[in-house]
């Protein structure tokens, strides 16, 4: 019942926000164009101010439109999905996590894939080696928090769950 | 004008010592001015009382007529101020003076390579003039092998007694950087480490000394030295970082400094010097994000005007040509200007200082984590501030005042990685650390 329920929120969620960055990117773009347009023009009328080209003029002029082209991607950096941080995902799923729990060797876990672990392989932690009691999982409440934030702001990882 | 008993009454004679004081001829006593040749020796008339007390390197002792009206706070002085300091030269052999113990070995063992029969294809009869190859080459071997027999044997000897020297003349070092004569303990190391270069604690100890005198050249040099010893020297790795720093080499110099972090936590977690060498890194790698930051903004500034004018003049020009005016288009217009503001904003955000998210954050000391440990409860804690609340307060929780026992912390390796994650996109988190 709580897988089907998580799934459900996180349709939810990713549509939302695949609303939401569409009308982002957009904006973005048109804003960007009307920018390279204007700077084009002004550096067509400075040119025939000057009626000289020179070579440096011309090379500054294309470092601006390469610097403005890096700006206008770091806006839009939160909006392009890429990958999530290590420290996030846990080991044995190789997604981000949804209930982390802490061995006492100190290395993170999902916490339905350590049990499953436990029951079917056996009482050892699957990175160290160490012996590991079920009792002895700790939730990792911190992780948990950043993955929350993290969530919050990049809201196209819930895709990748469904 | 010295002191004279009251039935003290002028000599008749002509020529006496006492009249050839009151006429200024007085055979002054040696108080140490300067280093005097018959300091070595005893003076004959002299009485055990004026022996000079102390440990001189070289084992024997001295004694030197000090003016009796001297305190005796500077008669301890005296035989330190005259020690001797540097190695010098003989102009004549063009070796280097030992101090008195080991010269004594320089004839001695040069004595003893004239005596022992050595075997030396140049002394070989002349009816033996065809002697093979591999004889010739069997005897070379051999007379070499027993150079170096007879050259271990000394040094196996002279090392022992120059160990020993070396340790004194640390120990003198040690005393003189307490007081802080940095000149004095630089010379003490220096003869420690010529008598003994393998021991990189000397090495070290010098670097220090320079470290306090700000001399950052010699700095690098000698711990390069300690750190080809030793190569997990803390110290050398640290005072190595402080000097590249110094000399603006920040890649080098965090480099180092991370070392000797990772090496100081792996020996002792909660020794003092862990805490200052993250202090220092933290410093380093926050002035070298600023030198860029500052760049960096700067570039985008003067990138953001030049859209800025460029847009206005189309808007001019837009203008120019429609020749109306119509609301809408000044409110796109405006609308444009702010968008493109946000754009920048996005951009620079990532220089901007803003707040370090909670989960990364001790409840304790509300910085940022620097070795994250977490209870049973399932809260982070920084390992130091949650070890003295264990050892002032008691072994409870903080948060749950759940029972808390010191050695059920476990380093949360995640949320550590969280943090060097963090540090590297925001530098500027640094600061707030120190």
């Amino acid at each position: 019942m709580v897988e089907e329920i998580w799934e459900e929120l996180a349709k939810a969620k990713y549509m939302e926000w695949e609303l939401a960055s569409a009308r982002r990117s957009w904006e973005l773009n048109s804003l960007k164009e009307t920018c390279d347009a204007a700077l084009n023009q002004q550096r067509a009328l400075d040119m025939s101010r000057t009626k000289e080209s020179s070579e440096e003029a011309y090379s500054s002029h294309t470092e601006r439109l390469k610097a403005l082209n890096q700006v206008f991607e770091k806006a839009a950096k939160d909006d392009k999905p890429t990958e999530v941080p290590d420290y996030l995902c846990c080991n044995i799923t190789l997604e981000i996590f949804r209930d982390p729990v802490i061995s006492p060797s100190g290395v993170t876990y999902e916490r339905a894939a350590i049990r499953e672990h436990i029951n079917k392989v056996g009482k050892f932690d699957r990175i160290t080696r160490e012996k590991l009691d079920p009792s002895k999982l700790v939730p990792n409440l911190a992780i948990k928090e950043a993955v929350a934030s993290y969530l919050e702001k990049h809201v196209w990882v819930y895709k990748v769950d469904s | 004008m010295l002191g004279l008993h009251e039935s003290w009454r002028r000599p008749m004679c002509v020529d006496s010592r006492v009249q050839r004081k009151f006429r200024g001829y007085v055979l002054t006593p040696n108080i140490g001015y300067g280093p005097h040749k018959t300091r070595y020796s005893y003076y004959t008339f002299v009485t055990r009382s004026c022996l000079l007390h102390g440990n001189f390197e070289d084992g024997l002792t001295r004694c030197e007529v000090i003016a009796h009206n001297v305190s005796t706070k500077k008669r301890k002085e005296i035989p330190f101020r005259f020690r001797p300091k540097s190695r010098r030269v003989d102009p004549v052999k063009k070796t280097f003076c030992l101090s008195p113990p080991f010269e004594k070995f320089r004839g001695f063992v040069s004595f003893l390579k004239t005596l022992i029969p050595r075997r030396d294809s140049t002394h070989a009869p002349p009816e033996e003039k065809k002697i093979s190859v591999e004889e010739q080459q069997e005897k070379k071997r051999e007379s070499l092998r027993f150079d170096r027999i007879v050259s271990e044997m000394v040094t196996g000897a002279v090392s022992a007694m120059a160990a020993k020297q070396a340790e004194r003349l640390k120990e003198d070092g040690n005393n003189c950087f307490k007081k802080e004569r940095f000149g004095a303990a630089i010379d003490a190391y220096t003869e420690a480490i010529t008598l003994s270069p393998k021991v990189p604690v000397y090495w070290t100890n010098r670097a220090l000394c320079h470290m306090k005198r700000k001399d950052w050249t010699r700095v690098e040099e000698d711990c390069r030295q300690a750190i080809q010893l030793d190569h997990d020297s803390v110290k050398a790795h640290y005072m190595l970082g402080l000097a590249l720093l110094q000399k603006e080499e920040y890649a080098d110099g965090v480099k180092a400094l991370q070392r000797a972090l990772d090496f100081g936590r792996g020996a002792n977690p909660t020794g003092y010097m862990v805490e200052e060498i993250w202090e220092e890194l933290s410093k380093a790698k926050y002035m070298e994000w600023e030198l860029l930051s500052a760049r960096r903004s700067w570039e985008l500034n003067s990138l953001k005007e030049t859209c800025v004018a460029a847009l206005n003049q189309q808007r001019a020009l837009d203008m120019s040509r429609t020749e109306e005016s119509s609301e809408e288009d000044y409110s796109s217009h405006t609308d444009q200007l702010k968008a493109l503001d946000r754009v920048f904003e996005k951009a620079a955000e990532e220089d901007k200082p803003t707040e370090v998210p909670d989960y990364l954050c001790c409840n304790i000391t509300l910085e940022i984590f620097r070795d994250p440990v977490i209870s049973p409860s399932g809260v982070t804690y920084e390992r130091a501030a949650i070890l003295e609340h264990i050892n002032k307060v008691g072994k409870f929780d903080p948060i749950t005042r759940e029972k808390l026992d010191p050695s059920k912390l476990v380093p949360n390796l995640a949320i550590k990685e969280a943090v060097a994650a963090y540090l590297e996109k925001h530098v500027w988190a640094y600061k707030t650390g120190c």
